[in-house]
């Protein structure tokens, strides 16, 4: 079509729109991951309409054989060399092969335990494996470019996905009231990100990422408005999407009201791309000395303090909650500030700090985050489900084995040593160190003890015997929750008993 | 045609912007904030576009046409992703009246703590 | 190689097999259990002196973390308590369970314990120790809760987690930045740290980690709280081992840390002050093991006093203090929980006269009470050693309070020691069972041992004495111990201590029985303070921000974002211009009825109104697409517009009219944010723009492509050939909201037909 064009097209326009757009290199392999899982998505969608209202063994089957080998086929590109193709639209990467590769676990890891949970709490509702599959795509697509409109079409892609699935218990006014309020303010502030990016596109004429760097000139008054305004914004749609504070309401509302399986995939498979995306988007906005004041020092104060306020106000907010999903809900956004600075400490010191600790971190924390939901998910049982507190008494006597892998992902969570979580604290920790931020290393000490205490009452609520409280019989434990539980338990353990290898494997050699 | 120049628009893109961004804040009807979300992008779109017609010739290497050009394909991006938007929020919207028979923002406090 | 690895793991491994063993045989659990212990024991004690060996391995070089250990006299002296009396404790313990149920979790744990306790003071890779650390502050809650269904339980082992954890935090910090100073993380390679910039946070960090393992002032308080723990686990962990961590690892770093003006005076100051706290509060008390808890405190206390001083001298004398203290405290404490066993009561005032029912008790309980006074032999000896160096030079206000404590320490051996078996029975004490051979092994070996290390002070000190002095005090202590000092000083100050103690403990019980409940205070009242406290914040915090209701978080979020841009504004001062441009009157007009409509939705009450005028602003926004030459997206605008009016109005026709105006309040708070919104977004127009006011339009490419009817296609072929992969992206999106409605659609007519079935 292109070169038919040119030779048609004798005006000269044709000539210059290909010089202005070199044929792009397509490289196939670096789009096969997400290709293969919104493919499997589509297959599992034709399955559920082939055979409506029958088991979902099928669709389940389908999903982890397409996730495992869009996994295969990202594990198989780790050798080859950084390439950006298709215009410059998608990027391989370490970074972005790792994040995709996340994905991707926390995807299957969340499809192998929703089935029992889906089927307790009775909600019949097939399309949750497309969707699910779908949104996940949306989530590799923001990790995998450094093209604001992929990045933007990915947020996007993740999140309509995930407002259907918040609603997706259509009899609990809960489920729909998570889904409205998440959705009213998932658009509110992707309008804003939008808005930021129009801006960035005016001082920059680009939407790729790298634009900014190179374009960055802090002496030009106008210039440096119009950029700080575009980024403002940008951050106010991440933020929003990370679950940062003062951006985070909606975040525990929304956690307690939709179904257990979609707020694990929630809790960890967006937070996941969210991270990705502000991990892209921060350190192409890092400049050098050089040209005068860096980009940095102007957004960077606002994230230091976005970073305190979200550790303390997680973790302080946690302590008073009487529901379970909503105390995680807390705790994520508590994590979230780990992460973000784990993720200030490497665009402070790029050559100190790598990416090492934000991808570890993720996968530690996906793996609690997950584990602690499927447990928590066994309190659903004849179409109804309770989560506060005293709806896990007793738990320990129906089944141990789930209270067993409890009590590693609370203790993940917490970060005792010798857990993931203990690890990923740890090397945050001495990354803030690194990279001069003395006072997020302190505050993220301190809300740690804080953390202490609310964890330990989830742990010790399944402990108490359940007579006297409310009785919910739980669901019993099915083999795609144990495998569910011990692959989190088990990963938890593994990542730090093989944390050498692993790191060089996902992240290269340091 | 070339009698406008690029602040008039963005003053105009600023001030839909904006007025969507209040009628979000007031209104208690989730299909009036959702127009005024639709409203808020409409002024993205709007922005882009203005953005894109009036590239300074400071754009990149890359050259100032492919500028132009990918402002005007976010601007396609974000149609359709309003459009995905509409289909989605209307459902939810109907599918909880269906549930409270009443949809004002301000008595859905199921949740909170 | 690596034998203190192996040790570790063999003992962890074993805590892992511990509840199989019980299920197995519950009636020799504790001595199968407690050979292993022992074994260790002997081989540690075969090994002194040893002369700081290490051994190393890497592990997780990125982070500089390796598996290394280190076995000096300090080391060694602390792996021998560990084991020795771990194994003590540990046949203790199927005296004291019997074959109750649930004691196989209690071997398990304390094995666990005794692995991690291990691997402290073996561990010379800082993060290493500090995982062990960890690990013994876990298995302590774990222990301390170990009757979970009872409340003081709980609260007692979530408080000492709290403030041990907490504290481990902080000592987590200060060892990192130590590592980060030296670039070192073998603890063993760390030269001295005091001209180090950091040093002041390095101490602190420390210190605090220590303290609160330790109870020192002011985090005593969690320890008394920790006695609800079974009592083999009092005795173990919270008189001879866990305790110890903190003094132990301030032993360690002394090296590092010490020697200077602040290490001196806040140690002496805090090791003075938990004496006298502990001594004190000590005397309030009746219960015998939170008697012998507070006087831990003071032990404690008195170990970070003498470490205070540092040289040669000193870690000798502080090796003596902890072999006697470990030794006798242990003992006592075992003899608390017999004496609970036989009589069922701890109550320390009213208990008496139980040497007729239990000898060898007695027997032992009196060897361990002479030990504590500071009579026995070894415990002598230690006294003596600690106050020769109070004494050379004279250091009056030491010698003030250690003398108190000294007093302290033997009234509270009277009280604990002999009354109980010596004293006046309260005939409504029960007659309990008679302890066992297990139940009594224990506290008979501990004691025993006491006597005999003192009758042998040259051997103790060569294997004890001599290597720590070494280890720590950088040198050889040019005094070894001796049992007789010859009359003089210490051994007048001695016989005072002595005196005074004897009286106290004659007027106690006078005074516990007059004694008013003193005005409860401290710092558990604080403690608890503190957490309920925090919670009421975190209550009213989570009140205002957190109340559900959806408005109220539009209304944060935009008010954050409104502050972030007015404080940029302030920081950054941008100089906004104003200039009006003349626009073509169509394009004039257009603005203005855009803007007319967007007004007139915000503001319409009527459904069908808002609909149509927000249509009105997407068709103007449509036709300024198509004067910008852009009519392919002006279509797919109009298309779209169309659509979503369509939409709107096949929505509203199922739902309810548009609701009552809002309150007085609400609409104040809404006309602010939105003044507010407005302000500052013409602000930010002005100011983004002001750039682009300056620079001459260049209509160059715009008016090119609106010649060549050929270009508008070929966005759309460029699109469709060359970015199949957004296509891709914005198909799926379509698809996603298609499904979506889809689904909500046809559900919510399925519930609602069911519903009215």
């Amino acid at each position: 079509m292109y070169n038919l064009l040119a030779q048609t097209d004798g005006n000269g326009l044709a000539k210059r729109l290909a010089e202005a757009f070199p044929p792009p290199t397509i490289d196939w392999p670096s789009i096969l991951p997400i290709a293969l899982v919104v493919c499997t998505g589509i297959v599992a969608l034709i399955v559920e309409m082939l055979r409506p209202r029958q088991n979902n063994n099928a669709i389940i089957g389908f999903s982890l054989v397409g996730l495992f080998f869009a996994g295969l086929s990202l594990t198989s590109q780790f050798a080859s060399p950084d390439l950006e193709s298709f215009g410059g639209m998608v990027l391989r990467d370490r970074f972005s092969l790792t994040i995709q590769l996340l994905v991707v676990m926390v995807t299957g890891l969340t499809i192998l335990f929703s089935d029992g949970y889906l089927r307790a709490k009775r909600i019949p509702f097939g399309e949750f494996y497309p969707l699910v599959l779908w949104s996940a795509s949306g989530a590799m697509m923001m990790a995998s470019s450094k093209n604001l409109l992929m990045i933007f079409l990915g947020i996007e892609v993740l999140s309509i996905s995930l407002y259907v699935l918040a609603g997706m218990s259509k009899t609990e006014t809960k489920s729909e009231e998570s889904a409205l309020k998440y959705f009213l303010l998932g658009a509110f502030a992707s309008a804003f990100l939008l808005y930021g990016i129009a801006f960035m596109y005016g001082a920059t004429g680009s939407l790729h990422l790298d634009a900014i760097r190179s374009a960055w000139n802090p002496n030009d008054e106008a210039f440096r408005n119009m950029m700080l305004f575009g980024m403002g914004l940008m951050l106010f749609g991440l933020a929003f999407k990370a679950a940062f504070v003062p951006f985070h309401q909606w975040t525990p509302d929304v956690y307690q009201g939709a179904p257990t399986n979609v707020t694990a995939f929630m809790a960890a498979g967006s937070k996941i791309g969210a991270m990705a995306a502000l991990w892209r988007l921060l350190s192409a906005s890092t400049t050098n000395v050089d040209l005068g004041a860096t980009f940095q020092s102007y957004w960077m104060p606002a994230l230091f303090w976005i970073a305190i306020l979200t550790m303390t106000v997680g973790n302080l907010v946690a302590l008073v909650q009487k529901d379970v999903k909503r105390t995680l809900g807390y705790s994520s956004i508590a994590h979230a500030g780990y992460i973000l600075v784990g993720i200030l400490a490497h665009v402070n010191n790029p050559e100190k700090v790598g990416i090492g600790t934000t991808v570890f971190y993720l996968l530690s924390y996906s793996l609690m985050t997950i584990g602690a939901f499927a447990v928590v998910s066994l309190t659903a049982k004849n179409g109804k489900e309770g989560t506060r507190f005293e709806d896990l008494h007793g738990l320990w006597k129906r089944s141990p084995f789930a209270v067993g892998c409890l009590i590693v992902f609370v203790a993940s969570l917490i970060g005792i040593p010798p857990t993931s979580g203990f690890f990923g604290k740890l090397m945050i920790f001495n990354d803030a160190l690194a990279s001069d931020l003395m006072p997020l290393a302190i505050v993220l000490a301190v809300n740690s003890v804080l953390s202490v205490y609310y964890y330990v009452g989830i742990a010790k609520a399944a402990f108490v015997d359940a007579e006297g409280a409310r009785t919910p019989e739980s669901a019993p434990m099915n083999l795609g929750l144990a495998a569910t539980c011990l692959l989190c338990a088990g990963g938890i353990f593994a990542v730090v008993i093989l944390f050498n290898p692993l790191m060089n494997w996902l992240v290269g050699a340091p | 045609m070339t009698g406008n120049n690029l602040a008039d628009y963005l003053t105009l893109g600023l001030l839909m912007f904006s007025i969507g961004a209040v009628g979000v804040i007031v209104r208690r009807n989730p299909v009036v904030i959702f127009m005024c979300i639709e409203l808020m992008l409409n002024a993205v779109n709007l922005t882009f576009l203005a953005f894109a017609r009036y590239m300074p010739s400071s754009a990149p290497a890359s050259g100032r046409e492919a500028s132009f050009m990918s402002g005007q394909m976010m601007v396609i991006f974000v149609m359709a992703v309003a459009a995905a938007e509409v289909a989605v929020g209307l459902g939810i919207i109907m599918a909880i009246y269906r549930l409270r028979k009443d949809v004002d923002v301000d008595e859905m406090n199921l949740m909170s703590g | 190689m690596v034998t203190p690895a192996l040790a570790i793991l063999s003992l962890f491994t074993l805590g892992l097999l511990a509840p199989f063993l019980f299920a197995l045989l519950p009636r020799h659990a504790g001595k199968l259990l407690c050979l292993p212990p022992a074994f260790w024991c002997g081989w540690f004690w075969s090994k002194t002196p040893a002369s700081g060996q290490t051994w190393t391995s890497p592990w997780i070089p990125e982070l500089g973390i390796t598996f290394s250990f280190r076995l000096d006299g300090l080391a060694s002296l602390f792996a021998i308590l560990i084991t020795g009396i771990g194994a003590m404790v540990l046949l203790y313990t199927e005296g004291y369970c019997g074959a109750k149920p649930g004691s196989g979790r209690l071997y398990g744990l304390l094995l666990l314990f005794l692995a991690s306790m291990l691997g402290v003071v073996l561990a010379d890779d800082a993060i290493l120790l500090f995982l062990f650390w960890e690990a013994t502050s876990v298995t302590s809650f774990l222990l301390i809760g170990f009757e979970h269904e009872r409340a003081n339980a709980r609260r007692g082992a979530v408080q000492a987690l709290m403030v041990t954890g907490g504290g481990g935090l902080a000592l987590l910090a200060g060892l990192l930045v130590i590592v980060q100073q030296t670039g070192q993380g073998r603890i063993s390679a760390w030269g001295p740290l005091a001209g180090d910039p950091l040093y002041l946070a390095m101490f602190a960090l420390v210190a605090i980690g220590c303290f609160t393992k330790s109870a020192q002032f002011p985090f005593h308080f969690w320890l008394p709280n920790a006695m609800t723990a079974p009592t083999p686990v009092s005795a173990y962990l919270h008189s001879a081992t866990m305790v110890k961590a903190g003094v132990y690892l301030l032993a360690r770093l002394s090296g590092s840390l010490g020697g200077t003006e602040v290490w001196t005076w806040t140690l002496t100051l805090v090791g003075g002050a938990t004496m006298l706290t502990g001594t004190l509060l000590a005397l309030r008390q009746t219960d015998l093991k939170r008697l012998l808890a507070y006087s831990t405190v003071a032990a404690l206390g008195t170990m970070v006093f003498v470490l205070a001083r540092g040289g040669a001298e000193a870690a000798s004398a502080f090796a003596a203090f902890v072999l006697a203290h470990a030794l006798y405290k242990g003992a006592l404490f075992l003899v608390a929980g017999a004496i609970d066993h036989t009589a069922d009561s701890r109550d320390a005032f009213r208990l008496g006269g139980l040497w007729q029912r239990a000898p060898v008790l007695a027997t032992a309980s009196t060897l361990a009470g002479l030990g504590m006074m500071g009579v026995a032999p070894l415990a002598f000896l230690a006294k003596e050693t600690l106050v020769d160096g109070l004494l050379s030079p004279p250091d009056v206000p030491s010698l003030i309070v250690f003398g108190v404590m000294a007093a302290g320490a033997v009234a509270i051996a009277g009280i604990v020691a002999f009354r109980p078996f010596f004293g006046k029975a309260d005939p409504a004490i029960a007659d309990g069972h008679k302890p066992d051979a297990p139940l009594l092994t224990g506290p008979a070996v501990l004691a025993v041992l006491g006597i005999v290390g003192g009758l042998t002070p040259t051997f103790v000190f060569e294997r004890i004495g001599g290597p720590v002095a070494a280890a720590i005090g950088g040198g050889t202590d040019p005094h070894p111990w001796a049992l007789w000092h010859g009359f003089g000083a210490p051994l007048a100050f001695s016989v005072g201590t002595l005196a005074l103690g004897l009286a106290v403990y004659r007027a106690w019980p006078a005074w516990i029985a007059r004694a008013a409940p003193w005005p409860s205070f401290g710092f558990d009242r604080a403690y608890d303070a503190g957490l309920r406290g925090t919670v009421s914040v975190a209550r009213a915090f989570t009140r205002t921000i957190q109340n559900g209701r959806l408005r109220a978080y539009l209304q944060t979020t935009i008010a954050t974002f409104l502050v972030l841009v007015t404080l940029a504004a302030v920081r950054w001062n941008p100089s906004p211009q104003i200039r009006l441009d003349t626009a073509l009157p169509h394009e004039a007009l257009l603005a203005l009825a855009m803007l007319l409509a967007v007004l007139a939705a915000v503001r319409s009450v009527s459904r069908l109104a808002a609909v149509v005028t927000l249509g009105v602003v997407g068709f103007g926004v449509a036709l300024t697409y198509a004067l910008f030459g852009a009519p392919d997206l002006a279509m797919t605008q109009i298309a779209v517009e169309t659509l979503t009016v369509i939409l709107f109005v096949l929505t509203f026709y199922h739902l309810p009219r548009f609701a009552r105006g809002s309150g007085t309040r609400t609409r104040a708070v809404d006309a602010l944010l939105a003044t507010g919104v407005g302000a500052t977004m013409a602000a930010i127009t002005l100011v983004a723009s002001q750039r682009l006011l300056g620079t001459p339009i260049s209509a160059h490419f715009a008016e090119n492509s609106l010649a060549e009817a050929h270009g508008r296609n070929v966005v759309n072929v460029i699109l469709v050939d060359y970015r199949g992969l957004d296509t891709l992206g914005e198909i799926t999106v379509l698809s996603i909201a298609g499904l979506g409605v889809v689904a909500l659609w046809t559900f919510g007519r399925r519930a609602a037909k069911g519903g009215s079935a």
